[in-house]
């Protein structure tokens, strides 16, 4: 066996490896009682209500109510920090203003979640992506993972510093309320209910509105689903959302890494195999050592030999 | 025995048959939970499976639309509305019915609002359907307060490029709200409405550059309902980019032909273009000249509209005035003469000497040479500050 040929095989092991359809077998998903939130942005009007309800549920430096009727916001494009759980952007993609809110999607399979070495971040049955501050180590593992790169760090505080993203608004949801951003929004262009009804009610939305809609509801099944849905009348990479596709990011890693020690049988596999190489190799250069040695004999030389070799 | 066997293998594929119907991947959608409550079904006014906004294929005639939009007048609407059921960071909101009402008259009227109206009531209102509750029950239709925002912001987002709530609301003053609290808005009025008495349009063709337009005349005199030229308006045809707009719509879109020929489809190019300014309709061209009440009245109180034109109507007094000109049934100053104290006394023949249709003679009675002024009365011609 060459170097071409071991290569060779070495690779196609590795690909045995992965299993072609992740997603599918993947045991997360889903959940049955999910909540979720469904945006319409062909409704919102740009109003960055809901920014100033979630600074003041959160309890995040708050900002006068007439600082966010300031439309000197919209001139950059903002993500969300440690300070601001949610920030409304301004598109123009076609001429027309459309506004977009953007926060943690809490993801049906949760890269974060996933990354998370010390299980600070959970999936609750209802759906919320919970941030557990006891736990943290500070990684920023999650920070890393997330594909909407949504997670932020408080890096100005030395002592006790947290990761910070949108709660879900947590106490106001097991009190039996909306989410602060739901509850003020003006024009409830933000529909706060059962995840399946959502998406039932945004393909009925799409059917009634050709015109109006895209055909696709953003957040159906990108990275296996998200429980923040949206709805626009132009593609949401136009409005500021990564195009992921519809693999959860812990397929890919998970099942790569779940793999490698799986009933522990690729380990040993490998082992396996590396030992069979030895032993091929070995066998290989008894041979030699034989030819030589048989040749070194006749000088009456074989460890002269054998260090040659 | 095969009867039975019969009538087994029967229900058998009824069965299957209704176990078929019923798969919920085959035909229309399910409805969405509560959205069932509907007062119509859909074939009530929809032809197709799936109406649109855009494209709702109504039946005619039978659309609660059609017929609320026929049936109900802006007069006949509340004037002012407090909307105070949502009252909690902002004080009520004082919104003017009457004058949205009468605006939207140019631009789709009631139903532009009343997007839902049963048939046989009039318009509900929207708290009606929508539910004032934020955590919704039913998730298919928005509540009362996405209903209201959506509605008034819809027109007032384009107008006003503003989304800051005082446009209608006035934010409470102290508790936990953060801003400065402002005064509440009573009131407010719409700017009068100027129509002007001629507007003298410059064009382009040869034979006659100018085209004068009598516009007081087209809505005072003629009856003409704003609506019939000013089609398709609303409040930012005249309120967005200031200098840019025009009460007839976008200018680079505005077509006056079209709108003329809504009447004057008959009329020649040279009917408008070149005519002189004060060329207006002179109801003595008809060999009628009209006096005193007759000329202060529109065209549609004696003449029906036909078509674009107008009938022509029975020249006989007593077929407008069937009831006559007893006591308590006729108004003589609707004549242009008021009758004074004296005067009102006095039995019909007694000044009407001939008749009804002929004038009073005053020196029948009168030797002063007086004549009747219809600002100060009798008066005399020689002295007229001594007048009577």
């Amino acid at each position: 066996m060459d170097r071409r040929e071991f290569t060779k095989l070495l690779g196609s092991m590795g690909l045995a490896l992965v299993p072609g359809k992740a997603a599918a077998s993947h045991p997360h998903g889903p959940l049955a009682d999910g909540v979720g939130v469904l945006v319409d942005t062909t409704v919102c009007i740009g109003c960055r209500k809901c920014e100033w309800a979630c600074n003041r549920s959160n309890n995040l430096p708050e900002e006068e109510l007439s600082s966010f009727e300031s439309k000197a916001a919209f001139d950059s494009y903002r993500r969300p920090d440690a300070s601001h759980y949610t920030v409304v952007n301004e598109f123009k993609p076609n001429g027309e203003a459309i506004w977009a809110k953007t926060q943690c999607m809490h993801c049906e399979d949760p890269a974060c979640v996933s990354a998370c070495i010390v299980s600070a971040f959970k999936k609750r049955s209802d759906g919320v992506v919970a941030y557990d501050l006891s736990r943290c180590l500070g990684c920023r593992y999650c920070i890393l993972a997330c594909p909407f790169q949504i997670p932020a760090y408080e890096y100005d505080n030395a002592f006790t510093p947290q990761v910070r993203k949108c709660t879900f608004c947590i106490e106001r949801l097991d009190e039996g309320k909306a989410p602060a951003c739901v509850s003020i929004c003006p024009v409830e262009c933000l529909t706060y209910g059962k995840r399946e009804e959502l998406i039932e009610l945004a393909h009925r939305k799409i059917e009634r509105n050709p015109d109006r809609y895209v055909d696709h509801v953003y957040g159906e099944h990108e990275v296996g689903g998200t429980s923040w849905l949206y709805l626009s009348s132009v593609p949401m990479t136009e409005l500021g959302f990564p195009d992921l596709g519809t693999d959860a990011v812990p397929c890919v890693t998970e099942t790569i890494q779940h793999s490698i020690f799986k009933n522990f049988i690729p380990p040993i596999a490998l082992f396996a195999f590396l030992c069979q190489i030895m032993w091929l190799t070995r066998e290989h250069g008894n041979s030699d050592d034989a030819e030589k040695s048989d040749t070194v004999d006749a000088y009456g030389g074989g460890d002269e030999g054998g260090t040659a070799s | 025995m095969r009867s039975l066997l019969f009538s087994l293998v029967v229900a058998f594929f009824l069965t299957a048959g209704f176990v078929a119907a019923g798969d919920p991947f085959d035909g229309p959608m399910p409805p969405l939970k509560g959205e069932a409550v509907k007062e119509v079904d859909c074939e009530h006014c929809h032809v197709c499976e799936q109406p649109t906004y855009d494209e709702p294929c109504l039946k005619d005639q039978s659309c609660p639309r059609d017929v609320a939009a026929a049936k109900l007048s802006p007069e006949l609407g509340p004037d002012v509305i407090i909307l105070d059921q949502l009252e909690d960071l902002y004080v009520p909101v004082r919104f003017n019915h009457r004058a949205h009402a009468t605006m939207t008259e140019m631009d789709g009227g009631c139903p532009t609002c009343h997007h839902f109206t049963p048939p046989d009531r009039p318009h509900p209102e929207c708290r009606e359907c929508h539910p004032g509750s934020v955590l919704l029950s039913d998730i298919a239709q928005p509540g009362l307060k996405g209903a209201y925002h959506r509605q008034c912001l819809g027109c007032h987002v384009e107008w006003d490029s503003s989304t800051e709530c005082e446009i209608c609301h006035a934010k409470k003053a102290g508790g936990a709200l953060h801003g400065s609290a402002t005064t509440f808005t009573t009131e407010i009025h719409h700017t009068p409405i100027e129509i002007s008495d001629l507007i003298v349009m410059k064009t382009e063709y040869e034979e006659g550059d100018e085209v004068p337009f009598h516009h007081s005349a087209h809505v005072k005199l003629y009856g003409a309902e704003c609506s019939l030229c000013h089609m398709h308006q609303n409040c930012s045809s005249c309120h967005v980019h200031a200098e840019a707009s025009h009460p007839m719509g976008d200018p680079d879109k505005i077509d006056l032909h079209d709108t003329c020929y809504r009447c004057h489809d008959d009329n020649n190019c040279e009917y408008c273009h070149g005519r002189a300014h004060d060329d207006r309709f002179d109801h003595a061209d008809t060999g009628w000249l009209l006096k005193s009440y007759h000329a202060s009245v529109g065209c549609t109180t004696c003449h029906a509209r036909q078509n674009n034109g107008l009938t022509k109507p029975d020249p006989r007094c007593a077929a407008c005035h069937p009831d006559g000109w007893a006591e308590g049934k006729f108004n003589h100053s609707d004549t242009g003469v008021r009758l004074d104290e004296t005067h009102v006394e006095a039995d019909c023949v007694d000044c009407h000497t001939d008749g009804f249709g002929s004038p009073a003679i005053c020196s029948d009675c009168h030797d002063d040479d007086r004549v009747y002024n219809h600002q100060t009365g009798f008066e005399s011609p020689d002295s007229p500050e001594s007048a009577d």
